[in-house]
């Protein structure tokens, strides 16, 4: 991690903290705010991917997959924007199941780093599990609890942790190879 | 390249070309010391720190990839261990400005740039000549990758064969890549480490030849793979080739520094030098060893008729630290240090005249209220006043 | 030792593209089904509605959760089907782009896929653009009236993402038309320089 980039996870990690807190003050408003900032992030980075691959990664071996990568973020991005008039319900949802397959994501991850004899997989482990556990937990207060305010803080609470890895992350030594 | 070519085959180089051990020793150990002379190792010394020729990996991992920050990047590796093969290119087909930008800075051998670089040592000492001698192995190791972080020029992936010898038949072995830091690599399975994938374009993780590994550094290593700029062309890299060619580059290279007329011309191998030594040589470069210094070692007593003393990175370290602000530059450092920095300036300012802020503003742009290397300009008006 | 001809550069690029867009349909196919499920289970008032509002299938003896149950055990079968047939089409592609052996009904199946896909495309485009057709008073509202009332939503963005999956399937198909072509050539060049 560069110094840039320990700087940016700490101000991201404070965001998700602040973010946390007005869910668990007024969850409903704080769910729309949490969904908005999913849907412009995705969005972003959509659109950031595609400038790339149109100004470098075309001309790149395998560039394609940064098209395509950049195709799914901006529908992702704009499939978030069209969830946010929807009942409360499908939020819940819609957060739940991308929680759950951020967690998986991470989990790959970590077999992946494993596999190819990596050190640092701890960390990824556990954002990767959390971010599971904590979606589920979203998804049964909110479908068969038919408790969305617990699901609302369960969500709270899997921000506030990845906060916290987050921000830990800062100050861990980096394990990266660099080949001279 | 390793310190098994940079140190010890840079020594056997220079004493076939007719210097005497003690300035063989100088050459090479300037040539070594390219890959040591770092930000932190200046500041210790109270060197300036622009005059840096490599970075530490700790150094790599602060590194800041702004643009200031990939500028100064550029710079060091660009200027000592990638240099740019043709500064006015035709990109691949129709590609982007930015593209074409990075594209130029690909390192290949027999360069203009090589060509300037070697002048540049021409009645400077063997400091000088060490230094160009080290850029100039690196262009045959270190060639299709550039100087700069990027994804697009710099990237490798699972079409990654290598071509290993197996009694008496050639066979090919797909490249398994790693990315632990602690293993080693294992030539005998063709599995070796190389940097993780990163998918943004500046990542540092994306420098120079990191996602290939250490394969273009070891001398036995023959492979083919598609280079991420090649639009799916294919390159066969054939590294004891390239590294005689390189030794013999070198001779001649050095031969030409020696004599006060002379001019170095591209496209030139003194073979002929190396005929008494030539089957060693080519059994140092064939054998899958991970490191040669030992048999260079051997040959370096074999061609000299002593023996070469292992590098000490803080050889001349005392006698510059002791030294006055005004005999520094004449020490074994400070004449290290001004041809690094004249180095450097140099293929800023050809970077930059080629259209391209990759590498920054070059120090000579100083008279229009932008410049680069400070200190350079600093020691060269200093200079210029005493005189 | 190299190969750099027009021919090798457009097969090393078609397997290179097999690959890529394989890892993709596997995805694609993951998140269909997980989509269809998620339906289910997020508008089971719609879904019931539209099930009890029908004469043939109301089943008025059968109680609602039962018929939710019913219906999703249905729907994750079929949607695990689906899933499959994409692993399979997806592995199939990777393996192809990788010189390994692989059985060639893939080659079908994806170009029965891009068919279902462009239809998908034309419906889920034809019932937006109608949605859209509205007096200026259910537009201020868009989402909340047809929405809710509509089993399927076809927004905006199911639209693009039908037709990023529909050309990601036609590179696939005329990559792996392209590889086996190659191949082919390559085996007849083969055999005879051989006889000759």
């Amino acid at each position: 991690m560069t110094r840039f980039d320990r700087i940016v996870n700490c101000i991201f990690g404070i965001l998700q903290i602040a973010f946390a807190i007005v869910l668990m003050v007024s969850p409903g408003r704080g769910l729309i705010l949490v969904l908005a900032a999913i849907s412009i992030g995705l969005t972003l980075t959509g659109v950031q991917t595609l400038i790339y691959y149109l100004d470098m990664a075309r001309s790149m071996v395998g560039g394609k997959s940064v098209l395509y990568r950049g195709l799914i973020f901006l529908d992702l991005g704009i499939l978030t924007r069209s969830l946010i008039d929807d009942p409360r319900i499908y939020l819940i949802a819609y957060i739940g199941l991308l929680t759950v397959i951020t967690g998986m994501v991470g989990v790959f991850r970590t077999y992946d780093l494993i596999r190819r004899g990596a050190v640092h997989w701890r960390l990824t482990a556990a954002y990767g599990i959390t971010h599971v556990i904590m979606g589920i937990a979203v998804l049964v207060f909110g479908f068969f609890l038919r408790l969305p305010v617990m699901a609302v803080f369960a969500y709270a609470l899997m921000l506030i942790y990845s906060a916290c890895i987050r921000i830990a992350a800062v100050f861990k030594e980096n394990k990266m190879i660099y080949i001279q | 390249m390793q310190i098994d070519f940079h140190y010890y085959a840079t020594y056997c180089a220079a004493v076939i070309a007719g210097y005497s051990c003690r300035d063989s020793e100088k050459i090479a150990w300037c040539a070594q010391f390219v890959d040591r002379c770092t930000k932190t190792f200046l500041d210790r010394i109270g060197g300036p720190v622009s005059a840096a020729t490599t970075q530490l990996q700790l150094e790599m991992m602060e590194a800041d990839t702004s643009l200031l920050g990939l500028q100064e990047i550029t710079r060091i590796w660009a200027s000592f261990h990638f240099l740019p093969g043709d500064l006015y290119a035709q990109g691949p087909g129709k590609c982007s400005r930015r593209f074409l930008h990075k594209y130029r800075l690909i390192c290949n051998t027999d360069s203009e740039l090589l060509v300037d670089t070697v002048e540049l040592a021409r009645a400077k000492g063997p400091e000088a000549a060490g230094i160009a001698m080290h850029v100039l192995a690196d262009t045959w190791a270190h060639r299709y990758f550039a100087g700069t972080p990027s994804l697009v020029i710099n990237n490798t992936g699972y079409y990654f064969y290598e071509i290993m010898r197996e009694g008496d038949r050639e066979v090919e072995k797909a490249v398994k890549f790693n990315h632990n830091p602690v293993t080693k690599d294992r030539p005998d399975r063709a599995v070796y480490t190389n940097t993780m994938y990163q998918g943004t374009e500046r990542s540092m993780m994306n420098l120079g030849h990191g996602r290939a590994g250490h394969l273009p550094d070891y001398s036995y290593a023959r492979y083919r793979y598609m280079p991420s700029w090649g639009g799916y062309m294919e390159i066969m890299k054939d590294n004891p080739l390239d590294y005689m060619h390189a030794f013999c580059q070198m001779i001649y290279a050095l031969k030409s520094l020696r004599d006060p007329d002379g001019r170095f011309e591209t496209g030139h191998y003194d073979r002929e030098a190396i005929r008494p030594w030539e089957e060693t040589i080519r059994q140092i470069f064939e054998v899958r060893r991970l490191l040669d210094s030992e048999d260079w070692k051997k040959l370096g007593v074999e061609i000299s008729g002593r023996a070469l003393e292992d590098f000490d990175e803080e050889k001349y370290e005392k006698e510059y630290v002791e030294a006055d602000q005004d005999s520094r530059d004449d020490t074994v450092l400070g004449r290290f240090i001004m041809a690094a920095l004249a180095q450097k300036s140099m293929v800023t300012s050809r970077i930059f005249s080629s259209g391209s802020l990759l590498a920054g503003y070059p120090a000579d742009y100083r008279f229009n209220g932008l410049k680069d290397i400070r200190d350079f300009f600093k020691n060269l008006i200093d200079k210029g006043s005493k005189k | 030792m190299v190969d750099n001809t027009r021919e090798q550069i457009r097969y090393r690029k078609s397997c290179s593209t097999l690959v890529r867009v394989g890892y993709g349909t596997i995805m694609i196919g993951w998140w269909r089904a997980a989509r269809y499920i998620g339906l289910i289970l997020l508008k089971k008032s719609l879904v019931l509605q539209q099930i009890r509002g029908n004469d043939v299938l109301s089943y008025p003896g059968i109680s609602d959760t039962r018929i939710i149950l019913i219906l999703l055990a249905l729907v994750t079968a079929l949607m695990s089907f689906v899933a499959l047939m994409h692993l399979f089409i997806g592995l199939s592609a990777i393996r192809e782009g990788m010189g390994k052996k692989t059985i060639g009904l893939y080659i079908p199946l994806t170009l029965l896929m891009i068919i279902i896909s462009f239809a998908r495309a034309l419906n889920k485009l034809s019932v937006f653009l109608s949605s859209l057709d509205l007096n200026d008073d259910v537009l201020l509202n868009l989402n909340v009236d047809i929405i809710n009332n509509s089993l399927v939503t076809p927004t905006f963005a199911s639209v693009i993402i039908e037709l990023t999956f529909m050309i990601m399937l036609t590179e696939q198909f005329f990559a792996a038309v392209r590889i086996r072509w190659y191949r082919r050539q390559m085996k007849k060049n083969q055999t005879e320089s051989q006889s000759g």
